[in-house]
């Protein structure tokens, strides 16, 4: 993937860029064709019963990138090309009375290449129609190489192949992401309203979201293998409503809407991964290799991970050569891999909504709403070949269907009475109740052997067995083989029913009085109420074949391998068949939960436009509840927030806010503390048409702490034990980020303007690093984007273009550490970058 | 910033201070009504106090600046003087300005018209609500938080001098909400963050801001679920094993919508430090902890390095397969 995408990104040199701009520039000012008197505004054209109006801009951008190539098209991803930088055309009707439309509005940007793609279109007769029709396109490149990276150290793997072995593992630390990806996300929106000025009025709309693309991720089994997804989900909705004037100052919706998701992402190893070479005797009856074969992503020989002795020298006797590096056939590894499944969910909504002023001291609202859909996942498929040492499994394929519903009803009124001119009285009334039963009824087969050199045992049962299981292609089916299993290999045949169910019912009401001094000054004081209950229950059965050998030892799959009183269900030796077969029949204790929540919160807030220069506003809440759904779920908080907007003359605004939240759930045992505070200041000066600038400072500071219970060896200092192996330690993490920003504008003629900005962010913080090798990363960063350009009028309707951008992060190796020592991830996979941009664009307007 | 007592004593204790500030404030407070303050609109329909916006365009053709009236004249709202089924206070210029007749006759006496300049918040919306309620964009404008606080509709939409011609708004998404709320600004410029200032997302895909029924005033999915499963679909479920915090509590319960420091808009820097804050033991039946075998000092550092489908799974209870 990595050269897929450098190869995509023909950079120029910083040389060649910066000639670009100067010639830009020469160009511009030189350019001998008569600077015409800018046009004041873009008046547009008249042609027939319309005035048109146009713009476009075209041009080319040009890049220079050093560092994390992969960082920069996460981050920024605007690479070089031709571009269709904005088009954007007006049509409106002279007299307002148009044959077709009235108005068209047609806008885009971004085509030719960019990430980020949007077009609209809106077309309206007056009293007939208007429609309305946004299409987005972005791309989406992740590669931060620290997200999903399993930070492996560089100690050398005894007889590791070039990269793995002595002096260093320089191989082992991943430089990319094993959850990489590359998708495309395509919103399409069209909604078209008929009659919109009547009694009556109809609207119908189609919505569309696509996302698809390359997605690399990993799976646990053994160790973690690397997957690759052709990954597509498809959302369709349609819209229809109709909306009803049956009172004056009165409005009754009605809509359906219908919802349809598809999921169609599949899985397979692609073996991308460093493949290892694993071989089997030669002198076997079905000899294995050399076979290359997934070790996964985890590379740190002093925890033997992916095993002890991952890497061996081969003697003689084997399928490759004497003295070749292959893996110990122990290891868990996957030859190949496969999950694919089609996921539909159908969602109908229906929605009656109203408003209504018809009383005159009454302004009233209401919404009420019933979804109930279907989900399932059809064809689900998922079989593996490979190892997983644990269990000694090698060959296993699961299917079934996994049906369900989504249920959900929410109805919503809000009143506003106008008791007098100054005083009125607001209620907000919000239900909410859903509840997703899912199941899942699956049918697994389960070969296994003693090693990845080894080919599973399949047994032929005599019984009758709820599935039968083909046996794998390489499977030995000898007459009275029988699977090696370990203690902790599952059944040979599982069919699991799992039904669960989550749910929550949640009513909230708020009421406020807001009072109005006067016209400059205003207060409201308020109560909510929240109520939630959420319940959860699991239910599940199954039958369960175990083969010989342990099959009166070895348990059904985990969670469902307990009893009651939490004892281990095995299959009964009552129930062997005459050849060893035990067949397990059982349902599981059911599970469930119920957590009710009351919530209190008190509401105060004041604004004030002392002069109609200067307003403020201020508004808090003050919240406590009985109870938190999670341990960072606030059971206190409070939120206080200040803006203030400030004309001091007419060439300078000042602005300022404040936001402080205080949140905590601190009980014994969880001690959770946190808070978000942001101060902000600006201000805009603006002397006159040719000077302005834009300054802005703003301070977060984010805060939180919580007792955390883990298993770390060697123990971090400043530890306690909360129940062998557990270790128990108070993890804050701060987070203070300055950001700063100006962006000034100068015209010093009347066909040139300049401009010159930044936005500059410089984060500092801290956090308990439990892994010696985790580094600060983005918690020490500076994420700076300074740029500039000219833009200028050099004939009538024509404004060129020149203007610079500069995209750099960059993180600091040394946060965290002891002087001069980097951690491997710092070190081979660092993640900076600097993006140096030149767009040379020219803009027509008529 | 802790007030001494339990919650809920604190709490009383700020609601009582609340209400005696409010009441000495209203005590103080200017006692005369003034003769603009309105509950609610209500449009006089005697035909003899409204001129025409003809009449109108006599003086303020280039008043109060050049092309004040032709610029009137291109907008969407000229069209109510070609209405010819409804009254003159429905018609031009006088259906926002009210009757114009008076301020005719006073030779332009400013206070004989209504003039959006010195309204207040709730007199201004309450006149453009008039005719711009109807639908559910508008319908709980009444109760936002953005006329709670005196924000009306003309402090984002200029009808005469409109920067942006789509809904005559008075300056681009998000420069213009950035006017008020700065400190999005600073998140939506760290390196993590939603594409608003890229043009991709505007603030109004996600928030209502003439109101609604949620806070923040936050939108829904059509189904009423979380606005984020717009465009994050596969999220959304319903999931055999579902991630309860997700469906509870919300994206927000671990990342941060708008912008962040942190990988994936995390609330976190590390994503097992994440994790442990729930996934620890707790006094509280919640989430599970981690098992014994999660040697944080080795590769768990990643709790989705293995945990992949962690927003849901239809096939494995540990949210290893999607």
């Amino acid at each position: 993937m990595r050269e897929i995408r450098n190869a995509r990104i023909f950079q120029m040199s910083g040389r060649a860029a910066w000639n670009c701009l100067f010639a830009a520039g020469l160009l511009v000012v030189f350019l001998p064709v008569a600077r015409a008197q800018q046009d004041e505004e873009q008046k547009g054209i008249e042609q027939g019963n319309y005035n048109i109006r146009q713009s476009i801009e075209f041009g080319g951008r040009f890049t220079n990138i050093s560092g994390d190539s992969q960082a920069y098209n996460s981050f920024v991803n605007l690479q070089q090309g031709p571009r269709l930088l904005g088009f954007t055309m007006e049509m409106r009707s002279l007299d307002h009375h148009a044959t077709l439309f009235d108005r068209l509005y047609f806008s885009n940007f971004g085509y030719g290449g960019e990430p980020n793609l949007v077009s609209r279109l809106r077309i309206s007769k007056n009293k007939w129609y208007g429609f309305d029709a946004l299409f987005r396109k972005d791309q989406n490149f992740w590669d931060y190489s620290l997200q999903a990276n399993p930070l492996n150290p560089t100690a050398p793997f005894p007889n590791g192949p070039a990269g793995f072995g002595a002096p260093t593992c320089t191989s082992c630390v991943l430089v990319e992401s094993p959850h990489l990806f590359d998708t495309r996300r395509k919103l399409g929106d069209y909604n078209l309203l008929l009659v919109p000025e009547s009694r009556v009025r109809i609207r119908t709309g189609y919505s569309r979201n696509i996302v698809e693309g390359p997605v690399f991720s990993t799976i646990h089994q053994g160790t973690e293998q690397a997957l690759f997804e052709d990954y597509k989900t498809t959302v369709n909705t349609y819209r229809l409503g109709v909306d009803f004037r049956p009172l004056p100052r009165t409005n009754i919706s009605y809509d359906q809407i219908w919802t349809y998701y598809k999921g169609d992402t599949g899985t397979t190893d692609p073996n991308e991964n460093p493949l290892f070479i694993v071989a089997g005797s030669a002198t076997a009856v079905n000899p294995v290799g050399p076979t290359p074969v997934d070790l996964g992503v985890s590379f740190n020989a002093g925890a033997n991970q992916p095993c002890g002795s991952t890497f061996q020298i081969a003697g003689a006797g084997l399928t490759v050569p004497a003295g070749t590096t292959i893996v110990n056939p122990a290891c868990s590894a996957y030859f190949n891999y496969f999950n694919h499944g089609r996921t539909r969910t159908n969602t109908p909504t229906e929605q009656l909504s109203m408003q209504s002023n018809y009383w005159k001291d009454l302004d009233l609202s209401g919404r009420v709403s019933y979804s109930a859909g279907d989900t399932g996942v059809f064809g689900y498929n998922e079989s593996l070949f490979g190892r997983e040492s644990r269990t000694n499994l090698r060959n296993q394929l699961t299917t079934g269907p996994v049906s369900g519903r989504r249920v959900a009803a929410t109805a919503d009124f809000g009143a506003t009475w106008h008791i007098t001119e100054k005083l009125s009285f607001l209620d907000s009334f919000h239900f909410s109740n859903w509840h997703n039963p899912v199941a899942f009824d699956s049918s697994t087969c389960s070969f296994f052997s003693g090693g990845l050199t080894t080919h599973a045992n399949v047994f032929a049962s005599a019984g009758t067995l709820p599935l039968i299981c083909a046996a794998p292609a390489d499977g030995n089916t000898a007459a009275g083989a029988t699977p090696v299993h370990t203690g902790s290999s599952g059944p040979d045949i599982t069919l699991l029913n799992v039904s669960k169910f989550l749910k929550q019912d949640e009513k909230t009401n708020l009421a406020e009085v807001d009072y109005r001094f006067s016209q400059r000054f205003g207060a409201r004081l308020g109560y909510r109420y929240r109520s939630r209950t959420i319940a959860d229950a699991t239910f599940a059965g199954g039958t369960f074949v175990f083969f010989p050998n342990s099959q009166n030892t070895r348990t059904p799959p985990a969670p469902f391998n307990v009893d009651a009183n939490g004892n281990q269900i095995n299959c009964p030796v009552a129930n062997n068949l005459s050849d060893g077969t035990c067949i397990l029949t059982t349902t599981f204790p059911a599970d469930s939960s119920s957590t009710p929540i009351h919530e209190h919160g008190g509401l105060f807030g004041i604004w004030a436009r002392p002069t109609n220069n200067f307003r403020i506003n201020f508004d808090m809440e003050l919240m406590s509840a009985d109870k938190s759904f999670t341990r960072i779920s606030p059971r206190q908080s409070q939120d206080y927030r200040i803006r203030s907007r400030y004309k001091v003359t007419d060439w300078l605004n000042l602005s300022g806010s404040l936001r402080i939240l205080e949140a905590r759930d601190n009980v014994p045992g969880t001690n959770n503390l946190q808070h978000d505070r942001v101060y902000g200041i600006l201000a805009i000066i603006q002397p006159n048409e040719k000077y302005s600038l834009e300054l802005g400072y703003d301070y977060n500071d984010v805060f939180s702490q919580i007792i955390i219970c883990f298993v770390a060896t060697p123990a971090p200092p400043g530890t306690t034990s909360c129940g062998t192996p557990f270790l128990q330690q108070l993890s804050t993490y701060t987070n203070k980020s300055h950001y700063g920003y100006f962006d000034a504008m100068w015209t010093p003629f009347h066909s040139l303007t300049a401009r010159l900005g930044a936005n500059l962010t410089g984060t500092s913080g801290s956090a308990l690093f439990l892994n010696p090798n985790a580094v600060s990363g983005p918690l020490d960063s500076k994420w700076l984007h300074p740029f500039g350009g000219l833009d200028y009028h050099f004939a009538k309707s024509w404004t060129g273009k020149a203007y610079w951008d500069f995209y750099g992060y960059h993180e600091d190796p040394t946060a965290g550490t002891v002087a001069g020592t980097l951690a491997p991830q710092d070190a081979f996979a660092p993640r900076n970058f600097r993006g140096n941009l030149v767009t040379l664009s020219v803009r027509y307007a008529f | 910033m802790r007030i001494p007592g339990n919650p809920r004593s604190q709490f009383l204790t700020i609601l009582v201070i609340l209400v005696l500030l409010v009441m000495a404030a209203s005590a103080a407070a200017d006692k005369t009504k003034s003769a603009d303050q309105e509950k609610k609109y209500a449009r006089p329909t005697d035909a003899s106090l409204y001129v025409g916006s003809e009449t109108c365009k006599t003086c303020h053709e280039d008043m109060p600046s050049k092309g004040f009236y032709k610029t009137y004249e291109d907008s969407p709202h000229f069209v109510t003087t070609l209405d010819t089924k409804r009254g003159p206070e429905w018609h031009g210029c006088e259906a926002c300005h009210g009757p114009g007749k008076a301020h005719v006759d006073g030779g332009g006496d400013k206070t004989k018209i209504f003039t959006f300049k010195n309204a207040s918040a709730a007199e201004i919306s309450a006149r453009c609500l008039d005719c711009h309620q109807y639908g559910e964009e508008h319908s709980n404008f009444a109760r936002s938080v953005h006329l709670q606080n005196g924000v009306s509709c003309t402090d984002c939409h200029d009808p005469h001098h409109a920067k942006e011609s789509q809904f005559l708004m008075k300056e681009k998404q998000p420069v213009l909400c950035y006017g008020c709320h700065q400190d999005k600004k600073q998140q939506f410029n760290r390196p993590f963050h939603h594409r608003v200032n890229e043009g991709m997302v505007k603030c109004t895909d996600c928030h209502n801001p003439h109101g609604g029924f949620l806070t923040r005033q936050l939108r829904a999915t059509s189904s009423q679920d979380t606005v984020c499963f717009k465009c994050h679909s596969d999220k959304a479920g319903p999931f055999v094993y579902e991630h309860e915090a997700v469906k509870v509590e919300g994206c927000v319960a671990c990342h941060t919508p708008h912008g962040s420091s942190n990988p994936r808009m995390l609330k976190r820097s590390q994503v097992n430090l994440l994790c442990l804050e729930c996934h620890a033991f707790t006094v509280d039946p919640g989430a599970p902890p981690i098992p014994s075998f999660h040697n944080q000092a080795q590769k768990y550092q990643a709790c989705t390095m293995c945990h992949v489908s962690i927003h849901g799974s239809n096939t494995d209870q540990f949210f290893f397969k999607p």
